[in-house]
């Protein structure tokens, strides 16, 4: 009873307050001592997203209604954290890049930029550095990295590299994934052809490794074990451990978007800590080992250990791009990458797959948004157990980001 | 041209009903018939037609004209009469065969204390059942007001322009948009027309009036329309004249019109010219955020001018033909031509930033024959009206710059890029063709019934060409095809001394389309038909509870079919959606007004519409996969009220004021396309305005430099209150708001006492304001226009 009475007891006070005083009084804000915050889609995807802080993910229901920051709408975001700041960035042309920090408590740009076209993948190289790769659809165009200084959202390098194209083929680079290493960034990428983004060509893992900070190439290396590395839309497709080994997944899903789909088995590849090339002792055939599901999403939850989304059913072209489907294909499972087991999580039920998934680590546990067309869920997921709690349903058709500034 | 069309039977029966219905003709020799125009040419309607010393009394229809038996008498006088007209007394002879072409002169005499009631025939048309407004555009005749303008005062309808002169446009009316809404020009579909050919570009000097149905749309405009219906009607005038003006604006706007018709009596040779040359850099200032050369966008916007956003635009209209004669009414060949070029300056919905196009353009041209023929009494009783066009239109969209533009004219070379300003490089050419045709018959039964009959069909097919894009190729390659059938049955009755006027009507829609279906790779391709048929129906009555009052009530269960690109998608980015079903909407309107008349020649004119649109599979577009889709969204609500209120003293002063309230509401019980529980059910609808309205004076003074001149002040207020780009429940502060906008403009406007010659001069956005339709697309500030308006006829 006492709980009940403290919020009223609040409530009144505010009222109280907000009566007397003249005008213009800011409304109460209660300050956020969690730093976290979530970022949801909402309706049908021309509305906006909204950015809000929260005090825990899966305890209390998520809901934009009259909470957070709006978004530019019209258009899919793509969210990223680098350091302590908090990346929204549009997927369409002509839309800006906006930086967010918690001051006081509260949510709080800290900056807005404009790229000249629209960010493809997010990554970073340091607490207050933003990678992020500009790259046309369409044509035979140079890919373009920016260096981005998240303490002000400015632009402080801009290197135009093709990474790979096969002109005569129209086959062009999709960038999948970066890591940066001490003095090397690693870029996973697939080859498309520049019109339909079909895949002829994806039966070779290939990840082309840069000097940083110059950002020239050093060497592309292959893979022939392995299909293309990484998926579209995802930034996902190199992970790193403690002991900074660099894994990289190949999907091979036409789910996932690889059409035609490359005959090699969806698998796992390492690059070995002071390695630039892929270490040709480790082969992760996950198909196998999982018994015929297909990798469309890996994030590293420490201790060796991922968590992977995965393709149970890869009869559908573009099918995991559909986090509000009704016609799930996509489950959950904790991968040990050196004792190579597959352990499904079995409180996530079969769900939609999505573009650029947010997962987040905090307290040793994993949180991930699971959505289909009856809601979308965050789950809390323990890699140790490899077992899952749900929220309560959001108010979204789904979470877009999950942030943990601590 | 070619007029090698795809007829296929339907339309080829249409055509010989056509045809065949030309050949019929009846004798009437034995009848004396005549129309009654005034001073200005103008049908009047109403007057009263009598032979001296007989009992018959004929009353001129809506047309103006008039048609009874001769007296067996060789000869007699004939008077008409009409309240504030001198009586027209003429001597005729039996032994004449002729149309007789009758002028009245308004009585010269002040009539104080007697009160004027003749009826135009706008006013007519505005004591339909339908829920309506008739604007008649004459006094816009002198003005630099265009259509929209003329538009935007109308209650429930607000036009949204993306900027300057020939810019985009989104026409609302009652809630409604887009396609959901058909406009017309003289009862053929306008869409159909090209882009060429739009309300944006449309000369107010050759429009007699605007016809704005709400909701519930006559059988006579045959479409499948939602929410309503505009039918811009041209100048019907009888009389030899000669209209040329040329208009000088801010931003080297240039605008003319010369038009012209010249009637013989004698035999009824009609000829008549409408053309129009349309010309602005539209080179405005705006205000823009300018990111610095590291990419950050700075906290203060910088004022620059638009420098790619020019438009010109053209047409010429010749119709010959015969009017007026015993086997047709109206029977006219036309041929129009119109073009345009338009710039683009920035893409159609920017959000924070705006990036500058410097080459992006688009140039349409159409080629358009017509055939109209109309007679009254065909056979006895029977009225057709009928016409047949021919439409050959182009469209080019060019998009192939190797350059990067910046506010300050500053460009970057890209080459080699396949990258153009807005997309990919484009250089896509659309050639349509279309064939309409519209055949209208009416029946009048014993004791003031009406059965109407109307069959429209109209025949579409596009074919394209981009050897930039294989995106337009995929869709386009190969020709799509539409064709649609609207049948129309009404039945119309007065009761009570004609105090009760109902009408009921049924619709019959048939509609195929074939196209191509393509998958997301666009390499597998298969042909898809899609055949439907649907019926609507609808009645419109009213009341006329006193001489000066009436009430009305119209229902229409309204269709309409998805088009082609909202099924077969478009190859690549649009994905097909083959069973997209048809938009219906329950449309209902209650309505009262009163028309008064007092002394001092003050008249009072009042209107009320209650409206209601429950729109049901509603189409939009939804993001699906890695794609876009056109989808049905459940339920869309709209009630709302709409009011006019004008009074004019001594008739030379006029205040009027009109005001719309929509409340438009999500009714969707889930999220589109899933089962999560819809958050925002109840929802205003976002990025529709939705509380607006107008105040406009008029003052008019005569004898200002000579007798009889006319000096005119107009003075035109628009007010648009906020409304929100998103559903405004999503977070704490809605940052993308669409302002409330208050518009002002000023126009003074001068005839001589011959009417020949017409000086006026427009001051629009009076107070510089920044305004704006849609987010972050600012329109011009205060700009100046002057009119020249040379006027003869006879």
């Amino acid at each position: 009873m006492k709980k009940t009475i403290l919020p009223i007891a609040f409530a009144f006070a505010t009222i109280l307050s907000s009566c007397t005083s003249d005008d213009d009084t800011p409304s109460v804000v209660i300050e956020n001592t969690s730093n976290l915050a979530v970022a949801v889609a909402s309706y049908g995807g021309t509305t906006p997203d909204a950015l809000l802080a929260v005090d825990n993910f899966v305890e209390d229901e998520v809901s934009p209604i009259g909470n957070g920051i709006q978004q530019p709408g019209g258009i899919r975001r793509l969210y990223y954290q680098v350091g302590k700041t908090i990346i929204s960035s549009s997927y369409g042309d002509g839309g800006t890049v906006i930086g967010y920090r918690f001051v006081d408590g509260t949510l709080t740009e800290i900056g807005e930029l404009a790229p000249d076209s629209a960010y493809r993948i997010l990554s970073k190289a340091d607490n207050t550095t933003l990678i992020a790769i500009e790259g046309a659809k369409n044509g035979l165009e140079d890919r373009v990295f920016n260096v981005i200084d998240t303490e002000n959202m400015s632009i402080t390098k801009k290197v135009s590299t093709p990474i790979e194209e096969i002109a005569d083929e129209n086959l062009i680079s999709w960038p999948s994934g970066i890591i940066v290493r001490d003095d090397k960034l690693f870029l996973s990428y697939f080859l498309v052809t520049n019109d339909n983004f079909t895949t002829p060509k994806s039966n070779e893992a290939r990840v082309a490794i840069y000097n940083y900070p110059e950002l020239t190439l050093d060497k592309i290396i292959r893979d022939t074990r392995a299909a293309d590395i990484g998926i579209y839309g995802n930034f996902n497709g190199l992970v790193t451990t403690e002991d900074d080994d660099i894994y990289t997944y190949s999907s091979s899903s036409y789910a996932s978007g690889y059409n035609p789909v490359p005959t090699l088995n969806s698998s796992i590849l390492r690059i070995k800590n002071n390695e630039t090339d892929f270490d040709s002792d480790y082969y992760f055939d996950f198909e196998t080992i999982s018994g015929g599901n297909k990798i469309n999403f890996m994030h590293y939850a420490g201790n060796n250990k991922i968590v992977v989304r995965m393709v149970t059913d890869d009869s559908g072209l573009w099918a995991t791009y559909a986090p509000t489907t009704d016609a799930p294909v996509c489950k959950v499972a904790v991968v040990d990458l050196i004792a190579k087991t597959v352990t499904e999580v079995p409180e996530i039920p079969l769900h939609g797959g999505q573009w650029a998934t947010p997962t987040v680590n905090y307290n040793d546990k994993v949180y991930m948004n699971i959505s289909d067309s009856n809601g979308a869920y965050i789950y809390e997921i323990d890699p140790v157990t490899a077992t899952a709690i749900k929220s309560p349903r959001t108010i979204s058709t789904q979470v877009r980001g999950l942030f943990n500034v601590n | 041209m070619k007029l090698t069309p795809h007829l296929n039977i339907k339309s080829k029966l249409l055509l010989c009903c056509f045809i065949s219905s030309i050949a019929v003709m009846t004798s009437q020799n034995n009848r004396i018939k005549g129309c009654v125009t005034d001073k200005q040419g103008k049908e009047v309607v109403g007057a009263h037609v009598t032979i001296i010393g007989f009992q018959e009394t004929n009353i001129t229809d809506y047309n103006g004209c008039f048609s009874f038996l001769k007296p067996k008498q060789k000869n007699y006088t004939l008077k008409v009469s009409y309240l504030g007209y001198e009586n027209y007394i003429q001597e005729l002879n039996s032994e004449e065969i002729k149309t007789l072409d009758i002028q009245l002169v308004e009585e010269a005499t002040a009539l104080t204390g007697v009160v004027i009631q003749g009826k135009s025939k706008a006013e007519k048309q505005r004591e339909q059942a339908y829920a309506i407004n008739v604007i008649k555009t004459d006094i816009y005749k002198n003005s630099n007001i265009d259509v929209n303008q003329v538009l935007n005062q109308v209650p429930g309808i607000i036009v949204r322009k993306e900027g300057g002169l020939g810019s985009s446009f989104d026409l609302s009316l009652n809630g409604l948009s887009g396609n959901q809404v058909r406009i017309f020009i003289d009862g053929i579909p306008m869409n159909y027309f090209g882009s060429s050919l739009s309300l944006n570009n449309f000369p107010t000097n050759v429009i007699e009036s605007i016809e704005v149905y709400k909701g519930v749309v006559p059988i006579h405009l045959p479409a499948d329309a939602l929410g309503g219906a505009i039918n811009i009607i041209t100048n019907k005038n009888k009389k030899n004249y000669l209209d040329l003006t040329y208009s000088l604006g801010s931003f080297n706007t240039h605008i003319a019109s010369i038009n012209g018709q010249h009637y013989n009596k004698e035999n009824g040779f009609t000829m008549n010219l409408k053309s129009f040359y349309n010309y602005s850099d539209n080179d405005y200032k705006i205000d823009v955020f300018i990111p610095l050369s590291d990419g950050r966008i700075p906290s203060e916007k910088t004022t620059v001018k638009r420098f790619h956003d020019a438009y010109t635009s053209k047409m010429v209209q010749l119709e010959l033909g015969v009017t007026q004669k015993k086997y047709a009414d109206e029977l006219l060949f036309g041929f129009l031509f119109s073009d345009n070029y338009k710039e683009l300056q920035n893409k159609p919905l920017p959000d924070k930033v705006i990036f500058p196009f410097g080459e992006v353009h688009e140039r349409n041209e159409s080629y358009i024959s017509t055939l109209k023929y109309k007679k009254k009494q065909l056979i006895k009783n029977v009225d057709i009206s009928s016409f047949i066009a021919f439409i050959n239109a182009q469209k080019k969209y060019i998009d192939n710059s190797d350059f990067k533009y910046d506010w300050f004219g500053n460009t970057t070379n890209i080459v080699p890029s396949t990258t153009g300003e807005y997309y990919r490089k484009t250089d896509l050419t659309l050639n349509q063709k279309n064939i309409i045709s519209n055949i209208n018959l009416q029946y009048h039964l014993y004791q003031n019934q009406l059965l109407t009959f109307n069959l429209s069909s109209n025949y579409y097919r596009i074919k394209g060409n981009d050897p930039l894009s294989e995106q337009n190729l995929i869709q386009f390659g190969n020709p799509s095809t539409t064709n649609k059938y609207v049948a129309g049955l009404s039945y119309s009755f007065n009761n009570f001394n004609k105090k009760l006027n109902n009408t009921f009507f049924v619709k019959g829609y048939d509609y195929k389309i074939n196209g191509i279906e393509t998958d997301p790779t666009g390499i597998n391709t298969k042909t898809v038909e899609r055949k439907e048929d649907y019926l609507g129906l609808g009645m419109a009555s009213t009341f006329r509870f006193t001489k000066h009052a009436q009430i009305k009530l119209s229902f229409e269960k309204a269709i309409r079919f998805p088009e082609n690109l909202e099924i077969l998608g478009n190859g690549i980015e649009i994905l097909t959606h083959i069973n997209l079903k048809p938009e219906t909407s329950y449309n209902l309107n209650i309505g009262y007004r009163i028309k008064k008349y007092f002394q001092n020649d003050n008249q009072l004119h009042f209107e009320t519409n209650l409206f209601y649109r429950n729109a049901e599979n509603y189409i939009y577009v939804r993001p699906e996969l890695v794609f876009k889709t056109y989808d049905n969204l459940e339920n869309v609500l709209t009630k709302g009220i709409e009011s006019e209120i004008q009074y004019t003293f001594l008739k030379k002063y006029v205040i009027g004021i009109n005001a719309t309230y929509l409340d438009i509401r999500e009714k969707s019980e889930f999220l589109p396309a899933t089962f999560i529980p819809n958050t925002y059910y109840n929802s205003r609808i976002p990025n529709i305005p939705y509380l607006f309205g107008n105040v406009n004076f008029r003052l008019n003074f005569n004898n200002l430099l000579q007798k009889n001149d006319k000096f005119s002040i107009t003075s035109l207020q628009q007010y648009v209150h906020e409304y929100s780009l998103y559903f405004d429940e999503i977070a704490e502060e809605d940052l993308r708001r669409i302002p409330t906008q208050f518009s002002q403009n000023i126009e003074f406007t001068y005839t001589d006492k011959k009417e020949k010659y017409n000086l006026s001069f427009a001051v629009n956005n009076l107070f510089d304001s920044n305004l704006t339709d849609n987010f972050n697309l600012q329109k011009p500030g205060i700009n100046f226009n002057f009119k020249l308006r040379y006027h003869i006829s006879k």
